[in-house]
């Protein structure tokens, strides 16, 4: 999703939009006020009816405009409900309005304006405005789908459908009522990018890099996501792989890394599942990264690798590291495995302080394994069988818990 | 729960006072499509046809200008609604100058929700309408 517009408003407090940035116009069917910068590199609006757009200009009308509203202060006029503008004509009162109002304990809002007249969709949506909250406000528009989403939920708070402002327009800001540079609503990290697509079957590399970055990156496949040969990287905060059948990295490497990335496997009822990465390596890493695979995980001749704080691996049937090692380290890593955990002639390790290996089904096959670090334990519901292994440590435990 | 109704548009196209159509006013989830002319703004039609979901229906029976459509599967057969049914379902379009032979002429219960949509907005599609529980 390209970005075509953003602004963090980094300048001078008291400053008007159009004069921190010629990338700011205040409309000609605008009240006669500005949006000016706050004390701390915010936007308000200093009246009644104030409007400002950007000059960024789409490549079509399926875009997408949010920013966060920081609550400076509450109390104030309950006209006060700045939010985002799309599809905004710059010769008449027309665009697509989504914001938070100071009203009834914070409200949301979509409304459209054709030639400054004002029908609202949906009915309003509870929200909160305490002092200090920030609070995400995006208005999507694609085709005739306008959807207003409040603070990162995956599912649209309110949803139109409606044909009436088709061209792309302008994006921009919008309020009702002043605010100062220290107090009411505040306007912060504007940016507007354009619609994301993605391949509904199959979604391929061969020979060339297949690459998808930027903030709030999404990979989604609904049928096939393979890179052959190929690199397949996602990255960025927040990137999100997600495939519904077959999820592969033949003779690649398959990466995902970023704060709180995430790879999920879902299996389809009926479909043969796997996740693998033959003769590749199969990477997951960064803060809070965890990989969930609710069918058959495999590592032939690979090496397995989940690590640094909260790593998280789990798997609801087999996890084998045939010929492979297996490695799960780092503060609290968990493994967890609810049928069959086996290590055939390779080495299981489970290292770092308040390591877990948990169990809950049938024995492993006879293995060597390795439980060290401190409170290093292992828990079965039937048995653990762990035969051959060394134990080091301050406090270990195993066999059935206590009760 | 969801279920279709026709509503009249209340509001005067003000900020304060947006066009919206009378379940607005109720808390309840709904879509529906209002379209505007052009030139002024304005919807084109007095009323709209929306899609309501919530747990208490109750709450919008005899509340003014709203009126439930029947509760009744998309994919049913208009001769399987009963007539008393019918009967107020035909007032409530003749009370809106709504075509009364979009129930007495259709066959399915999709085709009568496809037509009533479709006399604001030819472009309405019921399968592209619809609201979060």
């Amino acid at each position: 999703m390209a970005v075509f517009g953003s602004d963090s408003f980094t300048g001078t407090s008291g400053t008007t939009l159009p004069a921190y940035s010629g990338n700011w116009v205040r409309p000609s069917w605008s009240g006669a006020v500005d949006w000016k910068i706050s004390d701390a590199n915010a936007a308000y609006a200093v009246g009644a009816s104030c409007y400002v757009y950007h000059t960024a200009a789409p490549a079509s009308a399926d875009y997408t405009v949010k920013a966060d509203v920081y609550i400076a202060s509450t109390g104030g006029s309950s006209a006060i409900s700045p939010g985002v503008l799309g599809r905004l004509s710059t010769s008449a009162a027309t665009y697509y309005f989504a914001r938070l109002v100071n009203s009834g304990g914070g409200l949301w809002r979509l409304y459209k304006r054709v030639n400054g007249t004002w029908t609202q969709f949906g009915s309003d949506v509870a929200g909160s405005v305490a002092a200090g909250e920030s609070h995400e406000v995006k208005l999507s528009m694609v085709g005739t789908t306008i959807a207003l989403y409040k603070n990162g939920e995956a599912s649209p708070a309110i949803t139109a459908t409606d044909g009436s402002i088709t061209a792309a327009g302008l994006s921009g800001l919008g309020d009702n009522a002043a605010s100062t540079a220290t107090t009411g609503f505040h306007i912060d990290n504007f940016s507007a990018y354009e619609a994301g697509g993605g391949a509904t079957y199959t979604l391929a590399a061969d020979s060339t890099a297949l690459t998808l970055a930027g903030q709030d990156a999404g990979l989604i496949a609904s049928r096939i996501l393979a890179a052959d040969t190929s690199a397949l990287t996602l990255a960025g905060q927040d990137a999100a792989l997600t495939a519904h059948r077959r999820l592969a990295a033949d003779g690649a490497a398959l990466t995902l890394a970023g704060q709180d990335a995430t790879l999920t496997y879902t299996p389809v009822s009926g479909a043969t599942y796997t996740l693998t990465a033959e003769s590749g390596a199969l990477t997951l890493t960064g803060q809070d990264a965890a990989l969930i695979a609710s069918r058959r995980l495999a590592a032939d001749s690979a090496a397995f690798d989940l690590a640094l704080q909260d790593a998280g691996l789990s798997h609801g049937y087999v996890m084998a590291a045939a010929s492979g090692d297996y490695a799960l380290t780092g503060q609290d890593a968990v493994l967890i495995a609810s049928r069959r955990l086996a290590a055939e002639s390779a080495s299981m390790t489970l290292a770092g302080q308040d390591a877990v290996l948990t169990y809950s089904n049938e024995a492993p096959a006879p293995v060597a394994g390795a439980m060290a670090g401190n409170r290093a334990a292992t828990e079965s519901m039937r048995a653990t069988r762990l035969q051959a292994g060394a134990r080091a440590g301050r406090t270990q435990t195993s066999g059935r818990p206590a009760r | 729960m969801k279920q279709y109704y026709l509503c009249d548009i209340i509001g005067d196209g003000s900020e304060e006072n947006a066009y919206r159509p009378a379940v607005s006013d109720h808390s309840v989830s709904w879509v529906g499509s209002i379209p505007s002319d052009p030139v002024t703004g304005h919807p084109i039609s007095t009323w709209a046809l929306v899609l309501v979901a919530t747990n208490n229906h109750a709450k919008l029976r005899n509340k003014p200008g709203i009126d439930a459509l029947p509760d009744f599967p998309m994919d049913g057969k208009v001769s399987a609604i009963n007539t008393a049914t019918k009967n107020a379902m035909n007032l409530v379009l003749e009370r809106r100058s709504i075509p009364t032979g979009l129930f007495g002429n259709a066959d399915g219960y999709r085709d009568v929700i496809r037509g009533i949509g479709r006399q604001i907005d030819p472009a309405f599609d019921e399968n592209n309408f619809d609201v979060a529980e």
